[in-house]
């Protein structure tokens, strides 16, 4: 039997972070040593203040660490500038707010399409993969909404189908359950682990919801900025 | 495309908003614009009263003949000296005028008067004196009569076929005198001209003054009379030293700084007024960047270029600045064209206001594209300065700290 080699999508070696703007340093994250594999199903979960977020941000370049090294699909992240960042955000990694945070002026599938005209792809492209991924999100008869005209939970799916439309090599989710009914969670759990399981999709969650973390198949626990526990399922 | 599209989009994202600042705009183009025009149409009738009545808006006479206007100074009209006015591109026509001072005597009064003499037709083709007379017939080239401005007709209480004496001055210092009828009365536009003008014919006034074939200068009517100035430099060249083309900015100095020191305050009256609109706009803008602090932290923490994202801010700014500017202009040409159209006479104090100034008391516009244009330049203007800041903003944006508001 052969065995394929899993690569790593994340890989920080004693990652910190320190906070100094009002005088008194706190320390967000102290040494964390973290590898992700692609395919990989992942709750990063702790108390508030123990550094999911700080870990998330800086895993997902939109913040720097204080020291150490953030490995990040295939590159090293910390140090670059944040024009050279926000290229490797298009095309590496794909984003869910908490707060959705779709753009209120277009359309949900303007919205999918959106990430892909900024990374240049054809129109015939772009048309074909937002219809696709609406449809894997079941709001294909949504297209022509806009984010007002739906439901959060409908929001938070199309944020879901924004993240994958640039083939992204991981998608980071801060807390995307924050604002979802148990229906609209379930139902976004459920797409999401289909598409982890159907396109190897790796997902990184932080969150504190329970029903994530029991959907999640590894679960990494933070406290003070360190992980205290990380459990494969 | 897609910069286009979501900049207008994000413009109707408050519709109160985008149309409160569209207002903004609106207004102050259609007052600075319509304020502009008038100001024009007023100076421009106003100049053209003076000007085209009196001397023309280039006045050819002997060199000297400005500072001394005696009949010293005259000068002998030959047609080599006209051709020469006619063959400068851009004058449309020539008119010899005798100018001088005397005083006009009826049975029981006597005032100053100027004394201009043209050849009528002449003088009616290219001013349209004839639609001045108000009462009487309008005098020809043939005549022993003379034409009399309401004004002065008043103040001497004088009516069609009254006689009146005119002493004066003639060439070399002889003594001019006479007595003729007056033909018709006329209403002059300007005030100051009104209360002074006698118009008789040119061959009677040669013989009057003396003066055989010489006339006090040439008044030169021009195709497009803002190109005065230019014109009056190309006549100059052509005649030569002997001679001197002058133009009514330099014939009439206090008339053109007037108007220029007029211009100037209005001018600061509009820069207060568009400062006071930008720092509206510039509100918005403010509130805008700070509304939308968040979107701006998402949009470029999943990739979006920060110019992009100031491309479609700044488009933003001008498609607001344009909307205004435009719907300003059409908005203005409304009170200008009715204006233009229709002169509205004043009356009371705001007429004898106007009067003192020299100026016929009436508010009439002139479709100015100077104002139009420059109107929504400045708006553009105002956009582009008012787009710096948040350029600014948007280029330094860290998305971590957007994403955190």
């Amino acid at each position: 039997m052969t065995q394929t080699a899993i690569r790593p999508v994340i890989e920080t070696r004693n990652l910190s972070k320190t906070y100094d703007s009002t005088g008194v340093p706190v320390h967000a994250l102290n040494g964390v040593d973290l590898v992700i594999e692609e395919g990989e199903f992942t709750a990063i979960v702790g108390p508030s203040g123990s550094g999911k977020t700080t870990l998330l941000n800086i895993i997902g370049g939109l913040d720097n660490a204080s020291s150490g090294s953030a490995h990040v699909a295939d590159q090293e992240i910390t140090g670059m500038k944040e024009s050279q960042l926000i290229d490797f955000r298009l095309h590496n990694i794909g984003f869910v707010f908490q707060a959705y945070n779709l753009i209120p002026v277009l359309t949900a599938k303007e919205n999918v399409e959106f990430i892909m005209l900024m990374q240049k792809r054809s129109k015939s492209e772009r048309e074909e993969r937002s219809s696709a991924l609406l449809s894997a999100v079941g709001l294909q008869d949504q297209a022509n909404k806009r984010p007002l005209q739906m439901s959060g939970g409908q929001q938070q799916r199309v944020a879901v189908a924004r993240a994958l439309a640039s083939r992204p090599r991981f998608v980071l989710a801060d807390e995307p359950t924050a604002n979802l009914d148990s229906h609209s969670t379930s139902n976004l759990l459920d797409i999401m682990a289909r598409l982890n399981k159907e396109e190897n999709m790796t997902f990184v969650f932080s969150t504190h919801d329970q029903r994530v973390i029991d959907r999640a198949r590894r679960v990494i626990t933070l406290e003070d900025g360190r992980i205290v526990s990380d459990e494969r399922k | 495309m897609i910069n286009l599209v979501l900049a207008w989009r994000n413009l109707w994202r408050n519709k109160r908003r985008t149309l409160i600042t569209t207002a903004m705009i609106f207004l102050a183009v259609v007052l600075s614009v319509t304020m502009q025009s008038v100001q024009r149409g007023i100076y421009d009738r106003n100049i053209d009263n003076i000007v085209r009545y009196s001397m023309g808006y280039i006045q050819v006479g002997a060199a000297g003949h400005h500072e001394d206007k005696t009949l010293e100074t005259s000068v002998e009209l030959t047609d080599e000296l006209i051709d020469k006015i006619k063959s400068v591109k851009g004058v449309a026509d020539v008119l010899p005028r005798i100018e001088n001072v005397g005083l006009v005597a009826t049975d029981t009064s006597s005032k100053e008067a100027l004394i201009q003499a043209t050849d009528p037709e002449v003088e009616d083709k290219l001013t349209g004196l004839r639609h001045r007379v108000i009462s009487g017939e309008y005098i020809n080239q043939s005549d022993r009569s003379v034409m009399i401005a309401s004004g002065l007709a008043k103040r001497l209480r004088l009516q069609v076929n009254d006689t009146i004496i005119i002493l004066s001055i003639g060439y070399h210092g002889t003594s001019a005198n006479g007595k003729y009828p007056v033909k018709a009365i006329l209403e002059l536009g300007s005030p100051e001209l009104n209360r002074r003008m006698i118009y008789m014919p040119l061959k009677m006034a040669q013989n009057m003054f003396y003066l055989g074939d010489n006339v006090s200068n040439i008044s030169v009517l021009l195709e497009d009379k803002r190109r005065s100035e230019e014109i009056a430099t190309e006549i100059q060249a052509a005649i030569g030293d002997e001679y001197e083309a002058l133009h009514w900015k330099q014939l009439l100095p206090e008339l053109s700084q007037m108007i220029e020191g007029d211009e100037a305050s209005g001018n600061i009256m509009f820069a207060i007024l568009y400062v006071i609109i930008a720092f509206g706009v510039f509100g918005t803008v403010l509130m805008m960047l700070a509304e939308r602090r968040r979107e701006f932290g998402v949009v470029t923490a999943i990739g979006m270029k920060r110019h992009k994202l100031a491309v479609i801010v700044v488009l933003e700014n001008f498609i607001t600045a344009f909307m205004g500017a435009l719907l300003g202009m059409v908005g203005a040409m409304g009170p200008v064209l009715a204006l233009k159209n229709n002169p509205v006479s004043l009356a009371g104090d705001m007429k004898e206001a106007y009067e003192k100034l020299g100026f016929e008391p009436v508010i009439t516009a002139d479709v100015y594209q100077f104002a139009f244009v420059n109107n929504a330049l400045l708006v553009f203007f105002i956009a582009l300065v008012l787009s710096i800041y948040p350029l600014v903003k948007i280029l330094r944006i860290k998305p971590i700290d957007y994403l955190r508001s």
